[in-house]
């Protein structure tokens, strides 16, 4: 596996030095992401999942353990991806169409090229007719559309998403990862997307991969076998319960997620294993 | 955005109305109360009288206050060229923040006016101590803010270049100082009132020339009407310059949040 994997992750770990003591980010991973595959990983708040996103983008260095994407050894900032973060990061001075095109302009990509690919993803992913409003006068969705457009105009291979859909409210969030599968099967990008929304990790991935608290570990990898295109009608579905229900139980194992009946002072039995306080 | 409404010509007459009620009841009051408390022309010249010399003297003033717009806009520029470059090397480079920051305070702290002098027994009767003590004053709040708006680019936007291959250059000059602009500006307008006063200041330890100069010699003569007049031509050129400063600023950082505000309210 890990001979054609696109992105390989061997025995990476991350410690954070701090005053009382090192901070263990990142336990040991081991984790290989095929050609063209969709992975998610879901963890608990600190479970180290944004840091293993850096560490893949080159912007974080490990403490240990190697990272290869594409066969090359990642020990600088990568440039040969798209990024999308949670929040859109967009410059404010720039219209929409220039955000998008300043990748192009930092790497110094033909200007008609890009002016063309810019506008087929304005089509694709939106927002279509805004092209020179500023990202002021967008909604939130509309500014992660955008941002979606920037992390895909210079058609890298390898789109790293941290938590993207995190801050939208539930109907937008719902409208854009129904989008965001779309636009995966149209441009057949390598995917590596963190979150800790366990629906929409199960609703877009080929395989989920779930963390443990911190130091985060892989608990578990599961291989969502659902054909595509996936509709939120799934969601009553038993294949997409039984997927959900399994990442929820790690969760519950964990400690992360408690029932009431493990709630001190309410049914009276103690807490075992729970976190939640 | 095509869909805004227009000012309407009350909003557009309120703008301009308001204020220019306001100084015209100022200056009235300024020449009823001169004149019905008679108080003498040596201590407290009507209006009228000021402004009937500043036209009798007008080519003499003239003369003067292009001298003093000429070393407030030298200094001022020079200004921009110190600051803006120290503040970049402040924000990017550890070292420069332990070694210059310091330096930066200290110019500040030391009184101007007790250096002047220094600068015109160094550099002579030139142009060169007004331009230099107009720099030293106003070059501050231009270092000050720039860092501020050079450090608060958020860790996401330094990532984001990152992932682009952006080289330093490139950050700089499309990133960087394009964030950093509305608090430029926000440091050029107090910079260019200091520069005013930095001009008087260095005019009046030592200068054949300018507004300062004009303001001692009235000042001697216990000319009254002429210290009015300069003062008036120095305040008026103090706001046309804060003015365009303004007006560069509306121009260049309209997307910023700080320009936007009108429309909300206007809601």
């Amino acid at each position: 596996m890990s001979e054609q994997a696109f992105i390989d992750i061997r025995g990476v770990t991350k410690t954070y030095p701090s005053k009382r003591g090192d901070v263990e980010a990142l336990g040991k991973i081991d984790l290989a992401v095929a050609h063209g595959e969709f992975v998610s990983i879901v963890g608990p708040s600190g479970c180290g999942k944004s840091t293993l996103l850096k560490i893949v983008a080159g912007l974080l260095s490990q403490s240990s353990g190697e990272v290869t994407v594409g066969g090359h050894r990642v020990d600088r900032p990568q440039s040969n991806i798209g990024i999308v973060f949670q929040s859109p990061v967009l410059m404010e001075w720039r219209t929409v169409i220039k955000n998008i095109l300043i990748q192009a302009e930092v790497r110094h990509m033909d200007m008609a090229v890009a002016k063309n690919r810019a506008n087929s993803l304005l089509q694709l992913v939106g927002p279509e007719g805004f092209e020179n409003h500023r990202p002021y006068e967008l909604s939130g969705g509309m500014q992660q559309r955008v941002a979606i457009c920037r992390a895909l105009v210079h058609d890298p291979p390898l789109l790293l998403m941290d938590e993207p859909f995190g801050a939208l409210d539930n109907l937008t969030r719902e409208q854009l990862t129904l989008d965001f599968q779309h636009i995966w099967m149209e441009t057949k990008k390598t995917v590596f997307f963190v979150t800790h929304n366990i629906l929409e990790a199960v609703f877009l991935s080929d395989r989920v991969v779930g963390m443990t608290p911190r130091p985060g570990r892989i608990d578990l990898i599961e291989k969502i076998d659902i054909p595509r295109p996936r509709t939120w009608d799934l969601l009553g579905s038993e294949r997409f319960g039984h997927y959900v229900e399994k990442l929820r139980n790690m969760f519950r194992s964990q400690g992360v997620l408690c029932d009431a009946k493990d709630l001190p002072g309410l049914a009276g039995k103690g807490p075992s294993e729970c976190r939640v306080r | 955005m095509k869909g805004r409404k227009r000012e309407s010509w009350q909003t557009r007459v309120g703008n301009i109305g308001w204020p220019l009620a306001f100084i015209l009841g100022a200056a009235a009051l300024w020449e009823i109360l001169v004149r019905a408390l008679h108080i003498p022309k040596w201590l407290m010249p009507a209006l009228s009288v000021v402004l009937l010399r500043i036209g009798s003297d007008a080519s003499f003033l003239a003369t003067h206050a292009s001298y003093t717009l000429y070393v407030i806009l030298a200094g001022f520029l020079l200004a921009i060229a110190v600051g803006v470059p120290m503040a970049l090397l402040i924000a990017s480079w550890r070292v420069a923040e332990k070694t210059i920051y310091p330096l930066v305070v200290f110019s500040q702290t030391v009184p101007k006016i007790a250096i002047a002098p220094l600068f015109a027994i160094w550099l002579g009767m030139t142009s060169l101590p007004h331009i230099l003590i107009t720099l030293l004053i106003s070059f501050f709040p231009i270092v000050i803010d720039t860092v501020a708006g050079l450090k608060s680019l958020p860790l996401e936007m330094v990532h984001l270049s990152q992932s682009m291959g952006t080289s330093r250059w490139q950050m700089f000059r499309k990133i960087r100082l394009p964030f950093a602009l509305p608090f430029l500006f926000a440091g050029l307008k107090v910079a260019i009132t200091l520069a005013v006063v930095g001009a008087i200041v260095g005019e009046w330890v030592g200068s054949e020339k300018g507004l300062g100069y004009v303001l001692l010699l009235a000042n001697g003569q216990l000319d009254t009407a002429l210290a009015f007049s300069a003062i008036i031509i120095l305040t008026l050129m103090g706001m046309g310059l804060f003015f365009i400063v303004w007006i560069l600023e509306k121009l260049l950082t309209s997307w910023h949040v700080s320009e936007r505000v009108k429309e909300i309210e206007g809601i």
